[in-house]
């Protein structure tokens, strides 16, 4: 298994390799450059733009400036940000706390209460509940996260004012559940559509195996129900559960943008819509080896887990 | 539970999506309280004196007088809460562009002058100026009180260090080409000379600029904000922009200091007890991150924000949302001149747009007044000419009211084409109202017989297009008439500016060059309204409406040059327009004066 893993370590780097060279042809090869994007359209620029040009190297030929930006990345340097000027290792990385505290609860939330939902689902196919939980599914995985985020603010912030409209604090609280409180919304609107696919997919699955013939035998046997459920039947149904949940790490990464921008929350998303704009190719750059390598390592850690759910997964 | 029938089922999915669809149907916006909304409580402003008149500043757009009540006794401590709409990324006054970051430095930093409220004037700030009476030089004599906000105090060698900054291509400074009025700013500039000959330093307290030629255009660069050479002066210019002076510990001589920056969340100050020219009444300022408007309608009904500061456009402008803010007993409106206007600009260097007869007839074809009642709410305001500085007082002698006849008549006389097809570039929509406003003037060409075709296009694109390749045919943008008419002008119409609209001419060049030389602002006040005549004129850009700032306040701010009115009308068209049109950079003003009510 060591060996296993040591190896898809490795071979994150070629693919990593491989990523970068598309994303920095393709920022580069989009209309626009980092200087015009500094030239506000309402009053224009006092810079001058083609010393600035010469200045950020952007006059070399594509391969020169990545070449230049690979040497400097292996040497651990991610450059510094075009329009701030700060180092781009710093800029991305005084959002991530913010980013990953906000995904790892909605994907906790999301699981478990989708889990939970599922089985339930599942064990009591076609009643009211089971009926209730499919439509309640159908709509959170339809309509679009900003609408519910819109009714959050509405419901929990300006009627009831129960929750905090916006930000991760209140500058200068020091209430201890002041954080939570702001976590509340974001995070609770964010894990919704995952929630809603994790319990969709956990019903099918476990529908799969309940009623296979080593269920029967398991209640046959006289085990206590729970035991037969959670023991037997969840555990056999949660491979494909394990997929989903991994795949749903890049999606809330992605889906983030929108809830970070409606609640304010200072994360990655944010960053990567105004560096876009910005056309900031180094903290794109950066950003996108992060995303690049969150997923792959959330690709392995779910292989990994398959292992061990799965006792007859071995990896050479 | 038991089994359900598929009648059952079928039921159960009506009204499940009927639900659904009712959901899906609620307005984005919350709907009116049905009763007040549970802010934080306000007294009623206080009623003891009888209501005040405020006269305009002279020269000034007539306002209606505002009969209110005056504001509270002044209060000292507490915390005052503006909400940003945009990120704070640094305050390197070398390279600030926007509101939030003035607003910022205002805040933090002193300047030698700054602008006077209503924007008629430079007045005092960290020194008293006196001028060479032909404007060929400018001693500025420093408060001898001011210090950092370290303890060091303010010398005239910090301020020639920053001028000296401000003219060193390392740093990107965008004011180069302003700052080149100083006598060997260009050259230094240029990199044939380590130092800025006009920039003089007599004694401690005492700086003289000496100018490249007689002029008058000098005090507007008053306003950048000192920095301490004791702490950058070891730094290369070209490292200045990343220190983490820029971004988190600024060490300025302001009303303020700097206590906290959190990214894309506040910026904490705290009052400077020191400043020369009195301690704040205010404790601190947070100044709050809100981008989004319909959370930032919901943090100001509450009463989490107290104004929305930076940009304006960070509040939902269209007019339910308006009306909602005034039904609120605990905010009041103040709507102001923008410096923004909604502009229709023309690439001279295409032969069809060359007559002016042309241009003209676009102008009259808008029916702006129609636009700006049924579409934009009724707070925007004609404009049809850059020239809206309060001081130039300039006014247009045609306004260009819409006459469909006469525009045809004119394109007519002028050989268009009535086939050809023109594209307008602009950047993307922002709202619904804007897509309307724009379908609008379609519209309207289309009845006078101009085809157009509009394009949206990515801001940095839209602006290699207008600014740097001039490959458009016809622009829709917003436009700013800049601090001062000599910097717009230099920017737009001269030869070696921008030179967007293609309008330039040697004829013109020498005129706009008149202005900033002219040695005294009457001098170049008559300029400019020549200039403004010519323009208005030539129509090479159409300048539309302007649609008004509007800062939606908490009755528990006092603001020194500002009365909020004891009862909200019902509509914003109904709030009167407050002051001059305030150029860039921000109104916010003299902000160690601001108070607030516990």
């Amino acid at each position: 298994m060591s060996l296993y893993v040591i190896r898809r370590i490795l071979l994150t780097l070629p693919m990593l390799l491989g990523i970068s060279i598309i994303a920095f042809t393709f920022m580069n090869l989009a209309p626009g450059d980092p200087v015009t994007a500094m030239i506000d359209p309402q009053q224009g620029t006092g810079l001058d733009t083609e010393a600035l040009r010469e200045r950020l190297g952007l006059k070399q030929p594509l391969p020169i400036r990545y070449a230049t930006w690979l040497g400097e990345v292996v040497r651990g340097n991610f450059g510094f940000s075009y329009t701030t000027g700060q180092p781009v290792v710093r800029r991305i990385g005084e959002r991530i706390p913010a980013t990953v505290e906000l995904m790892t609860v909605a994907l906790v939330i999301s699981t478990v209460l989708g889990c939970a939902l599922g089985i339930g689902s599942a064990l009591h196919r076609y009643s009211a509940w089971d009926y209730g939980l499919t439509i309640v599914s159908m709509f959170w995985l339809s309509v679009p996260a900003y609408f519910f985020a819109l009714i959050g603010l509405y419901i929990f912030a300006l009627k009831l004012q129960w929750l905090p409209t916006f930000g991760i604090a209140t500058p200068g609280a020091d209430n201890p559940l002041d954080h939570p409180l702001h976590l509340i919304l974001p995070a609770g609107v964010l894990s919704l559509e995952a929630l809603a696919a994790t319990a969709r997919y956990t019903r099918s699955s476990m529908l799969d195996v309940l009623y296979q013939d080593f269920m029967t035998t398991a209640r046959a046997k006289g085990l206590p129900a729970r035991l037969v459920t959670m023991r037997h039947a969840f555990r056999n149904a949660l491979l494909p559960v394990i997929t989903v949940v991994s795949l749903r790490v890049p999606v809330l990464l992605g889906g983030a943008v929108v809830i970070e921008s409606m609640f304010q929350w200072p994360g990655m998303g944010t960053l990567a819509i105004l560096s876009i704009q910005q056309r900031d190719y180094p903290v794109l750059m950066g950003l996108t080896l992060m995303t690049a390598s969150l997923v792959l390592v959330s690709n392995l850690v779910a292989d990994l887990l398959y292992a061990y759910v799965d006792p007859r997964i071995r990896y050479a | 539970m038991d089994k359900l029938t598929r009648r059952n089922l079928l039921e159960l999915s009506l009204v499940g999506g009927g639900a659904a669809l009712l959901a899906a149907c609620t307005s984005a916006t919350p709907a009116a309280p049905t009763s007040a909304p549970a802010a934080k409580p306000t007294t009623a402003p206080a009623a003891a004196a009888a209501p005040t008149t405020s006269a305009p500043p002279p020269g000034a757009p007539a306002t209606a007088a505002s009969t209110t009540a005056p504001p509270a006794a002044s209060a000292t401590g507490g915390s005052l809460t503006p909400l940003w709409g945009a990120t704070f990324a640094h305050t390197n006054p070398f390279t600030s562009v926007s509101n939030v970051q003035w607003q910022y430095q205002a805040s933090v930093f002193s300047s030698l002058l700054t602008p006077s409220a209503d924007k008629t004037k430079m007045e005092s700030e960290l020194a008293e100026v006196t001028s060479a009476p032909d404007g060929s030089s400018y001693t500025f004599k420093l408060n001898p009180k001011a210090k950092f906000h370290d303890g060091q105090p303010v010398t005239a060698d910090d301020v020639a260090y920053t001028y000296t900054m401000a003219l060193n291509k390392d740093t990107k400074s965008n004011r180069l080409s302003r700052l080149s009025i100083i006598k060997g700013g260009g050259d230094y500039s240029a990199g044939k000379t380590d130092s800025v000959a006009g920039i003089v330093v007599i004694d401690p307290q005492t700086i003289r600029f000496d100018m490249e030629f007689p002029t008058a255009l000098f005090l507007v660069e008053t306003d950048l904000a000192i920095l301490p050479k004791h702490i950058l002066g070891g730094v290369a210019p070209a490292d200045l922009e990343k220190q983490p002076f820029m971004f988190d510990s600024p060490v300025g001589s302001g009303p303020f200091k700097a206590v906290k920056n959190l990214t894309d969340q506040s910026s904490e100050l705290a009052a400077n007890a020191d400043f020369y020219r009195g301690k704040p009444k205010l404790d601190k300022i947070v100044f709050r991150i809100v981008k989004q408007a319909d959370a930032a309608q919901i943090a100001l009904e509450r009463g989490e924000v107290d104004f929305n500061a930076a940009p304006s456009g960070s509040i939902n402008l269209a007019p339910d949302a308006l009306s909602r803010f005034l039904a609120q007993p605990n905010l009041f409106m103040v709507k102001m001149p923008n410096p923004v206007s909604q502009t229709l600009g023309f690439n001279l260097r295409t032969d069809y747009w060359q007559d002016k007869r042309v241009r003209q007839a676009m102008a009259y074809a808008i029916d702006r007044r129609k636009i700006i009642d049924s579409l934009l709410g009724g707070i925007a305001e004609i404009v049809n000419s850059p020239m809206r500085h309060p001081w130039v007082a300039y006014k247009p002698k045609n306004d260009y009211t819409y006459d469909p006849g006469k525009a045809k008549q004119l394109l007519t006389e002028a050989g268009w084409d009535f086939n050809r097809q023109v594209t307008v570039s602009s950047i993307p929509s922002t709202s619904e109202t804007d897509r309307a406003t724009r379908a609008a003037i379609q519209a309207q060409l289309e009845s006078i017989g101009v085809k157009t075709t509009w394009e949206e296009l990515e801001a940095s694109v839209w602006a290699k297009k207008f600014y740097e390749d001039h490959t458009h045919e016809m622009v829709y943008i917003p436009a700013t008439n800049f601090i001062d008419p000599a910097l717009f002008l230099d920017f737009h119409y001269k030869s070696d500016g921008r030179n967007g609209p293609g309008y330039a001419t040697a004829d013109f060049d020498a005129l706009i060059e008149k202005g900033r030389r002219a040695p005294s602002q009457d001098a170049r006040r008559a300029v400019y309204q020549s200039i403004g005549d010519q323009l208005n004129e030539d129509q090479p850009w159409i300048w539309l409406w302007s649609l008004a700032d509007i800062y939606v306040f908490n009755r528990r701010v006092g603001i020194p040059f500002i009365t909020a009115p004891s009862a909200n009308p019902k509509t914003a068209a109904d709030v009167p327009l407050t002051g001059n049109v305030q150029a860039l950079p921000t109104w916010f003003f003299r902000p160690e004066e601001w108070t607030v009510k516990a």
